[in-house]
């Protein structure tokens, strides 16, 4: 246990705090600003991950069509059905835990800073004393242990403590974590699991939401940058996705087919190796698409995640 | 699929979060129940016992200690007291009363700084983390003889917490003549000063900086020089509140400064120890640690003695060194840990104790050793952090003042009290030839000797 601990420490929480009182200093002595440096580097070193979960789950979005047909033709079956899935998986080169990735990575993250906020802004001088050993000895090129005690005001916050408010950063907790969501949910098929999926599509937000009223406020403002990044990049990479009969496309296709004839037309021109007519058609309209640049892309990516 | 699902990644995340949000949830304004500081009151005839004054929460099994004291205090869990033991010299010593009583269910919060005793006015002072100060009779423990005060400028606003210990000052007023005034520094950035007697403001106070103050004063000549965690050392005139001089560190000031040969030696969060000159706040010298100066230095008169909290003790003479070259330590030991507490000097030598718990006797004697001379350890406290100020077990004296130390018992010659924040007090001998061993060791939580 104490090994554990020992690495918690050393390989999170030390490495975190450094860095936070490093841009902190940089920041002009704002840590509202160094959380959203912070924020962004952490989403710069996990993008490879977060794209490869994006893709994932494109390409898990690609094979709904094949997969209701999977369950549709072994109905009843349920260990067919799993083994049929996991063949299909295997032949798409679809790992069934590459969506884990980016999650794995970022949940210490989340709990290391939501410690590393506690030892930072919590300003009692038993806090500080503790602080004092974290601080690496060698950084001498930003002068980090003059820093301390940090100002932890922000906008309308003290980032040690709650937001006072009190209701603004959970909602926008639950705001930004739900479009985040909805925008990398895949459909599903089983009505079941769409039940499912619309329920925790709301219960996390909520929960979070729940949760944020008790955090220090820097804990929700790292979490509302993250998602805000998390929308963009999804964004440029699939577009709106799920979000877009909510959110209008500035340009209309009126050609392009709703999501369920999509899909319906999908299911019905699956090829026997596997990929259907929409796939190849899609694909070779991304590919003279792609040189027209990221404002055409969301409107391609629409299309990609509801076939 | 079902494996992949979305739900499934959901409720693993919502699992994942749950754990770490209550796994990791502070107690957002708690811990902070204090260091359990003590301040020793010496007895003014031979035969008297001295008084400890330490300020510790309330905790261990509160049922069997009322049962045993005959008290109800369901509702003392948590509370901080402040308690006066009697110490006779021998044997354990004996709680002379508590304050808040026992079973009142009220207590102080918290308290970081050491209390401050007038024998003058029979009081004893205490500025706890819930903003107030209290001036409690040393004979009864009452404030109805004495005073308490929410320390702040709106009376519509609650006080902020009070970290430094109060400071006593006698001083020639210009309206009342001599009088003898408190000062009370608080996080509001304000030093407040109080007249000890019954609690009333001066009309100059307060005295406003830029930052919290954590760093207690100290008084020389009607003037308080202190720190602040706006990065400044200031020497204010107690006798109309006018800043005298301000000198800027590198970093927040939180440590006692030492008053010294003209000098205020103070410590900085950046990392240097400062010695500036007391009449206009010019640098004399710097030195460079490395990492915070956050106890009090102390020094014999001719070596000043500055832990840091890089774990080393500093032995510097206070002299300046050669232009253009950075002042170099005479020797320094390392106590393995950091030391936040101020150390004290006894006729053997200086005594350090470490956050850990840790306590050594060192050589203050010019030591060729590069790593200071360790004269022995001292029995460290155990399940215990030691952060304040230790405390000698006679009256200080002050360099180059003579003092007739003959009435005094080699006991309170040769020994030191600590308190480590759990609220065990413990008097350590310090004695020649002998093993440094504990003379009594008090549970002041639990109001019974240690085991």
């Amino acid at each position: 246990m104490e090994f554990f601990f020992l690495l918690w420490n050393e390989v999170i929480i030390r490495p975190m705090l450094n860095t936070l009182m490093v841009l902190y200093v940089v920041c002009f002595s704002n840590m509202g600003l160094a959380i959203i440096a912070f924020t962004v580097l952490v989403r710069l070193v996990t993008l490879p991950l977060t794209l490869k979960q994006i893709r994932q789950m494109r390409r898990m979005s690609e094979l709904q069509p094949r997969m209701r047909e999977i369950q549709e033709r072994h109905s009843g079956d349920r260990a067919r059905i799993s083994q049929e899935t996991m063949r299909l998986y295997r032949e798409s080169g679809v790992s069934p835990v590459g969506c884990l990735g980016p999650l794995v990575v970022q949940l210490p993250i989340l709990i290391g800073l939501f410690r590393v906020l506690i030892q930072t802004l919590f300003t009692k001088p038993e806090d500080l004393v503790g602080l004092s050993q974290k601080l690496y000895a060698w950084i001498t090129f930003v002068p980090i242990h003059s820093a301390a005690p940090l100002n932890d005001r922000f906008l309308w916050l003290s980032l040690g403590e709650p937001d006072p408010s009190p209701i603004v950063f959970p909602l926008l907790v639950a705001a930004s974590t739900w479009v985040q969501q909805k925008m990398t949910m895949t459909p599903s098929p089983d009505p079941r699991q769409q039940s499912s999926q619309t329920m925790m599509l709301w219960m996390i937000p909520i929960f979070l939401g729940f949760f944020s009223l008790q955090w220090p406020s820097g804990l929700p403002l790292y979490w509302i940058v993250s998602n805000l990044i998390g929308v963009g990049v999804q964004y440029f990479i699939t577009g709106w996705g799920p979000l877009f009969p909510l959110i209008p496309r500035s340009t209309p296709a009126p050609t392009q087919p709703t999501q369920s004839a999509e899909r319906d037309a999908a299911s019905k021109e699956m090829d026997n190796d596997g990929s259907s007519r929409t796939n190849r058609q899609n694909r070779r309209r991304g590919r003279r698409a792609g040189a027209e640049g990221a404002r055409r892309r969301p409107q391609r990516g629409r299309g990609g995640n509801t076939k | 699929m079902r494996l992949i699902s979305f739900s499934r990644l959901a409720l693993l995340l919502s699992a994942f979060l749950a754990v770490g949000a209550i796994a990791c949830t502070p107690n957002l304004g708690g811990d902070n129940i204090g260091w359990a500081p003590l301040t020793v009151q010496f007895s003014a005839e031979p035969g008297d016992p001295v008084r400890v004054y330490v300020a510790s929460p309330m905790s261990g099994d509160l049922k069997d200690l009322g049962v045993r004291l005959g008290e109800d205090l369901g509702g003392d869990e948590g509370q901080v007291k402040i308690r006066a033991l009697e110490d006779f010299g021998s044997g354990i010593p004996r709680v002379a009363w508590t304050y808040p009583p026992l079973g009142s269910g009220a207590g102080l919060k918290g308290v970081f700084g050491s209390p401050a005793v007038s024998p003058s006015l029979n009081l004893v002072f205490v500025s706890a983390v819930d903003g107030y100060v209290y001036a409690v009779s040393t004979d009864t423990g009452s404030d109805a003889t004495g005073w308490k005060k929410a320390v702040r400028t709106d009376p519509a606003k609650e006080p902020q917490p009070l970290i430094s210990g109060p400071a006593l000052a006698d001083v020639i007023r210009s309206d009342t003549g001599p009088a003898t005034i408190l000062l009370v520094a608080s996080e509001d950035g304000n030093l407040y000063a109080y007249n000890a007697a019954d609690g009333v403001e001066l009309p100059w106070s307060p005295f406003v900086t830029g930052g919290k103050i954590w760093s207690t004063p100290a008084v020389l000549n009607s003037i308080a020089y202190f720190g602040s965690q706006d990065r400044h050392v200031y020497a204010v005139d107690l006798r109309n509140g006018e800043e005298l001089w301000r000198f800027e560190t590198g970093g927040a000031v939180v440590s006692d400064p030492l008053l010294f040969d003209g000098m205020v030696i103070v410590g900085a969060f950046d990392k240097k120890l400062y010695a500036l000159d007391a009449d206009d706040g010019g640098l004399e010298w710097e030195f460079q640690g490395s990492n915070w100066f956050w106890a009090g230095a102390v020094t014999d008169g001719e070596t000043i003695f500055a832990p840091s909290m890089d774990g080393n003790v500093y032995a510097l003479d206070s002299a300046a060194a050669s232009p253009g070259e950075p002042k170099e330590a005479l020797w320094r030991h390392n106590m393995g840990g950091p030391v936040a507490s101020t150390p004290v000097l006894v006729p053997l030598g200086l005594v350090v104790a470490a956050v850990d718990g840790r306590m050594r006797l060192l050589s203050t004697s010019p030591s060729s050793l590069q790593e200071g001379e360790v004269i022995s350890n001292l029995p460290s406290l155990e399940q215990s952090e030691i952060k304040s100020p230790l405390a000698v077990g006679a009256p200080p004296v002050s360099p180059g003042v003579g003092s007739n130390r003959t009435n005094l018992s080699v006991i309170q010659r040769y020994s030191v009290f600590v308190s480590g924040d759990n609220g065990v007090v413990r008097r350590i001998a310090v004695t020649e030839g002998q093993d440094k061993e504990t003379i009594w060791c008090y549970d002041t939580a639990k109001q019974e000797p240690c085991n």
